[in-house]
């Protein structure tokens, strides 16, 4: 599957034209380069992530330690 | 293992310069300056060594890591500010080592959510751990003797500030290890880290403060000394960058202790160079020989304890699980991992030598404020430590560049 990625890249940035690239055969699937809508996606990725809360209610605890002590 | 040492060594020296300077400034001043330096070498030295448009590169195939350098710029600021209120209310000796506990917990981290020591056999579990244990001790006796004398004004509270920030510098490890396992470079990862850490320290500042008026007017009243904040956190960074390195080859359980040496170093300036202890009982110096031996035979211990290779293939489950969650290209995490290129190009552009140009003349203009402090130092001992802490960063550099090609 990467090896048709990069494959790909040189249609994809000259602008080809969908038919043009990873033809479909009865072997290789053809590859959905869906790279743009997971950048676009990628701060709810963020933000589903359980480990991602783990430091943000540590910085929050200690933020308000901070305001306790001074 | 040898850039946790490099870091430890760098660290320790970081915390020379401040004490050049004398009383009277507030601590959140202290620490602003600190962040500055820290800011200015965090922006200059990926420019230097990789160029901004590898950053570039890097953020695009993995732009959810801006948000986790963020996040982690923010926790080492309020960390880095609780430890000052920690050392004001309960002094050194209590503090350090409660906050030096930060390595515990990233070793907690490092095992439940990144697979660390996995499949690795019974003697690098006891040999992380006890070594681990092992420096926790030895930096306690160290900073018993190394005490101030500072009266605890309010226990509790000290206490408080000072386990918060091995919490919060424990848990500061977790996007760390989350950059690293996906593959990108540290060089990368502390350019966004220290807009959290800046723009924390700002507003922390200006909090603790009192607005931005009475913040500039402390900034101006310190500007003779701002120097020396400033270089003490590009010599941090320094250290910090070995210590990123340590995490992304060693992982969080090998590399975070390994760099908790700076309390070692930090001790050496302290009395070879600024005379302190002098005129200690012996009972003080035995404890802290005793300190040092028991911490450096901790380091020994772990840095004994190398990754295996049943250890690493679990690592390279872990970084196909975060690749898949976020769909980064798994054959740049595999090659960024093994410390390749992953066919990005270097060059420096303008815009490079741009952030060079702005860096250096900021330190230009404050070391032409600078005065020279009024500090009894000892030079030949001062001398030897920087020849031995270049050295280390000359052995750390070229054996990583031929390793890692610092990606």
């Amino acid at each position: 599957m990467v090896k048709v990625t990069i494959q790909c890249d040189p249609l994809l940035r000259d602008g080809a034209s969908p038919d043009q690239y990873c033809p479909p055969t009865a072997k290789v699937r053809p590859m959905s380069d869906n790279r743009r809508e997971q950048q676009g996606s990628w701060l709810g990725l963020v933000l589903r992530d359980v480990q991602f809360w783990v430091p943000v209610a540590v910085l929050v605890a200690g933020l308000l330690v901070l305001r306790w002590i001074s | 293992m040898l850039c946790g040492l490099t870091a430890g060594a760098w660290l320790g020296a970081a915390e020379a310069p401040t004490k050049l300077v004398t009383l009277g400034l507030s601590p959140v001043v202290i620490s602003l300056s600190m962040v500055i330096g820290v800011f200015l070498a965090r922006w200059t030295l990926p420019a230097l060594i990789q160029g901004t448009s590898y950053v570039a590169a890097d953020l695009r195939q993995a732009p959810h890591l801006i948000v986790w350098a963020v996040l982690a710029g923010c926790l080492w600021a309020v960390a880095n500010t609780l430890t000052i209120f920690a050392v004001r209310d309960v002094g050194l000796s209590i503090a350090f080592p409660l906050w030096n506990s930060n390595s515990l917990l990233g070793i907690f981290w490092g095992i439940l959510f990144f697979q660390e020591l996995r499949g690795a056999d019974w003697r690098r579990w006891v040999g992380v751990i006890g070594g681990a244990v092992l420096m926790f001790a030895g930096a306690t006796a160290l900073a018993i003797a190394s005490a101030a004398q500072v009266p605890a004004r309010d226990a509790a509270r000290g206490v408080a500030a000072a386990l918060g920030a091995g919490v919060l510098w424990g848990t500061m490890y977790i996007p760390y290890r989350k950059a690293y396992l996906t593959g990108m470079s540290p060089l990368s990862f502390i350019t966004f880290f220290t807009v959290g850490e800046l723009g924390m320290m700002t507003a922390l500042a200006l909090t603790y403060s009192g607005g931005v008026s009475p913040l500039w007017a402390q900034l101006s009243g310190a500007r003779h000394v701002l120097f020396w904040l400033l270089a003490g956190g590009f010599v941090w960074v320094v250290g910090d960058l070995f210590q990123q390195y340590a995490v992304k080859y060693a992982g969080i359980t090998r590399g975070i202790p390994l760099s908790n040496t700076n309390q070692l170093w930090g001790l050496l300036w302290g009395i070879l160079v600024f005379g302190e202890l002098r005129g200690a009982s012996h009972s003080v110096l035995a404890q802290v020989i005793g300190g040092s031996l028991v911490m450096a035979l901790g380091a020994g211990v772990i840095a004994l304890s190398s990754v295996s290779r049943g250890e690493h293939s679990h690592w390279q489950q872990a970084a196909a699980k975060e690749g898949e969650r976020y769909g980064v290209d798994p054959e740049y995490t595999r090659s960024r991992i093994a410390g390749e290129s992953a066919s990005i190009v270097r060059r420096r552009t303008w815009i490079d030598w741009l952030v060079v140009s702005v860096a250096t003349a900021t330190i230009v203009a404050f070391a032409l404020l600078a005065r020279a402090p009024q500090i009894a130092l000892a030079w030949t001992w001062a001398a030897v430590l920087v020849i031995a802490t270049l050295g280390m960063l000359a052995g750390a550099g070229v054996a990583l560049w031929r390793a890692t090609r610092f990606n």
